[in-house]
This record gives C-alpha cells, structure tokens and sequence, in this order.
C-alpha cells in the first residue's frame, strides 16, 4: 500500500509539473471601422447616464434598457447580442 | 489487487499527462517590480442599485430584461499581480481584465457556455465530468487548485517572457502566475490578451487540453472559453 501511495505522489507531482502552453489558431483582429462603431454605441448609452457596463453593470443595463428604443439599429443589435431579448 | 490498481492509476495518469505538454523550465524567478492591476475585492455584492447619476429628465429606471445572469457574473473580481510591466504593458493588461469582467457579465457569455456543443453533445471536452452549468459555476466560483477559496476572483500573477517561437504563453499547476510571450503581447488587441489571460486561468481552476494541435483541443475548456472571451471582447475594446 505505501508503494502505491509513493506512486500516486509520483504521477500528481509529474502532473503538476507539466507546462500547459497556449498556441493562437489565427489571429482574429476586429477592423478600426468595428471599433468605432462599438464604441459609438458605449459612448452614446454614456451620454444618456448609462455609465460604463465596466463599471456598474446593473445601473448600465436597466438604463440601457430605458435608452434601446432610441438607439440605431446596429447598437440595438449589438445590445441584443450581449445582453439579450428585452 | 495492489497491482491491478495500480495498473488502473498508470492508465489514468497516461491519459492526464498526454493532455498537457511535459518539460521546459518552470522556474525563472523575477519578482521586481509587482503592480496589482484592478483593486477589485471580490463580490461587492452591490445588488441594491447604486443609482449613480441615473438618466436625463428623471426617468424611472425600469429593472433589467429577464436576466438570467447571476449575481456572480456580475461581480467577478481580478487580483492580478503584473510582474516588470512597463506603464504601457500595464494599461494594455488593465484593459484586457476590464474585458475580461465586461464580458462575464454578459447574457451572451452566459448562454454561449451554457449551450456549448462538442461531438453533438451540450458539452465541453476536458471538462473534468462537468456539465456545462457546472464549468460555468466553476468560473464564477474562481477557485483556483492553489487558491481554492471560491472568492469569485480570478487571482493570478502575469509575468512577460520573451522566445522567439509560436507559443503564446504557458503555465503549469504547481505554479500561481501564467507566463505570457512579449512576442505576441505587444501586438494582441486588448480582447486577444483577455481570450490568453482566461485561457490561462482556467488551467488555474483545473482545465486541461491536448498539447498537441488534436482537432478536439479547440473544443477543451480553455480554448473553447477562452476563444468567447476574445470574441465578445472584441465588442468592448
Ligand atoms: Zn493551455
């Protein structure tokens, strides 16, 4: 029994020690265009008083949601996406 | 009866090994200068609605959609030790946990976790026998192996490496910090940093994958997750 314990010690340690690396498959880079747009719709909730989701999610969302039927098309969509149905 | 568990305990850990990738040094000591990103301690659980400003022309605020999103979604914390960032290597990863945060507090993280499919099951592989609510729980517990508080805060420390060659970056379970290459760093977007950072941390909380470019490693818990996280980050960059 204590050789089977000596093992088990041996195959955890060899276990914890084995470097787990993390290689990209391709690089997927979101165009200066979707950027601007992205944040044009933050920036837009902003100046409504919806604040940054960073920094309070709850206010961000409830107002987010008093503010949806004004926004353009491509945030509202965005919004839908990232926070789903109203 | 010894031997044949013995011989059951060589098998298992024949499987667990090939999903990792044995050798290479694991301790190259450089603790510096330490800055801790984001003083966030934990789940504030700030559920009483700090009304901080509330919209033009007093409105009443009308409660959030359905949310299905729960509390700990939306109070994941980051104690994350930066070790010899330059300022701007700092506000690079400062924008990448703030990703990281913005996006586990949405639905859509949410439900894309919760629905994941691998070999036409609602499932992850490597999940460590956890349905997908369970991997999802497990990450709003945040209980790291070598910190196992669940305290609903990614701990971890990030140290920059440099290596001319195709890995972005590496970990392994007896350490607490994730090494992570200037190589592809200084290039990433904010969200790519934030998909290599999660990737990372979910090895912290146990998740393991194929070392070799297998076709199910994309389907692992740390790719799989960590892949969301760079894609629904790319909205908040
Ligand atoms: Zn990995």
């Amino acid at each position: 029994m204590k050789d089977f314990f000596m093992f088990l010690g041996f195959v955890i340690a060899l276990n914890s020690y084995a470097d787990i690396e993390y290689v990209p498959t391709e690089r997927k880079v979101t165009s200066a265009a979707m950027v601007e747009s992205n944040r044009g719709c933050f920036k837009e909730l902003n100046a409504q008083g919806c604040g940054d989701p960073g920094e309070d999610i709850q206010h961000f969302r409830s107002c987010m949601n008093n503010a949806y039927d004004g926004l353009s098309d491509t945030c509202q969509k965005m919004m839908t996406k990232l926070y789903g149905k109203r | 009866m010894k031997y044949k568990m013995m011989a059951m305990m060589l098998t298992l850990s024949l499987l667990s090994v090939s999903c990792d990738k044995s050798g290479g040094s694991s301790s190259e000591e450089s603790t510096e200068s330490t800055t801790t990103v984001t003083g966030d301690t934990g789940p504030d659980t700030g559920n009483g609605t700090t009304d901080s400003g509330s919209g033009p022309g007093g409105t009443t605020t009308v409660p959030p959609p359905t949310s299905t999103v729960p509390q700990l979604a939306l109070s994941l914390g980051g104690n994350i030790t930066l070790y010899s960032f330059t300022t701007a290597q700092t506000e690079k990863y400062n924008d990448a946990v703030a990703i990281v945060k913005k996006v586990v507090a949405t639905e859509e993280f949410r439900s894309r976790v919760l629905n994941y499919t691998y070999s036409g099951a609602k499932q992850f592989a490597n999940n460590n026998g956890r349905t997908n609510a369970q991997v999802y729980q497990s990450i709003l517990d945040a209980a790291e192996t070598l910190k196992p508080a669940k305290n609903n805060i990614i701990d971890i420390g990030v140290k920059l490496y440099y290596e001319a060659n195709s890995v972005v970056g590496w970990t392994n379970g007896s350490i607490t910090y994730i090494n992570v290459n200037t190589k592809f760093f200084n290039s990433f977007d904010a969200n790519e940093v934030a998909g290599n950072l999660f990737h990372e941390w979910l090895h912290k909380l146990g998740y393991g994958h194929d070392s070799a470019a297998t076709a199910k490693r994309p389907y692992s818990v740390p790719y799989a997750i960590g892949y969301m996280i760079r894609d629904i980050g790319s909205d908040f960059l």
